[in-house]
């Protein structure tokens, strides 16, 4: 599977294409920093009422 | 969804989606990411424009590129899809600025027929979940299929 850099210069916005290998490594620091942050809002405020059976 | 949406490209395993925003600006790079938090069934939505000479989203962009209601209607359309592979998942959107989050919540607003006929929605106020209101300011936005 190609980088996400790799695969973002794989993208051809001049025709409007994209190619179909989208990367899949969500270990990248940027999402690694929203879900820290998104871990820690659900350990402080849990889940709706609803969804918590 | 019936509103105007950009062609996304998915990943195999249904967790990443990019699209080309089309507007007065040009062309930009877009990209969803749905991570799993630690909660089961949770999984963090990540949007913003990809940088395409680093790869890195940046969430924190105002890009402007005058199209921002197919934006919305398009990141919602990746909800469907990614919630028809994973119908269980809840679905947490924490926008990076308050901004954002308001940009979260107008795309809601404006596509709350389809949304809500299709989902459950709850927003955060004042760290406390709510059945989602329109027109209200939330902290957070979690939406779950039905």
């Amino acid at each position: 599977m190609k980088t996400l850099e790799e695969n973002s210069k794989s993208v051809n916005l001049g025709k409007m294409v994209l190619k179909t290998t989208i990367n899949e490594d969500l270990k990248h620091p940027y999402l690694e920093n929203k879900l820290q942050k998104a871990n820690r809002l659900l350990k402080k405020v849990g889940l709706p009422k609803e969804l918590v059976s | 969804m019936t509103k105007d949406t950009y062609p996304i490209e998915v990943s195999p395993h249904f967790v990443a989606y990019d699209f080309i925003s089309d507007g007065r600006k040009g062309k930009i790079l877009k990209g969803i990411r749905y991570t799993q938090t630690k909660f089961s069934n949770v999984w963090n939505l990540g949007f913003g424009d990809i940088d395409i000479h680093t790869g890195k989203i940046n969430d924190v962009i105002v890009s402007d590129n005058g199209d921002s209601e197919k934006i919305l209607a398009t990141v919602a359309r990746t909800c469907i899809e990614f919630s028809e592979h994973f119908p269980e998942a809840m679905i947490l959107a924490i926008g990076s600025t308050s901004a954002r989050t308001r940009l979260y919540q107008m795309g809601i607003n404006r596509n709350f027929t389809e949304i809500s006929e299709l989902f459950l929605i709850w927003g955060l106020l004042d760290d406390s979940w709510e059945v989602f209101e329109k027109n209200k300011n939330y902290q957070a936005l979690l939406v779950k299929r039905k």
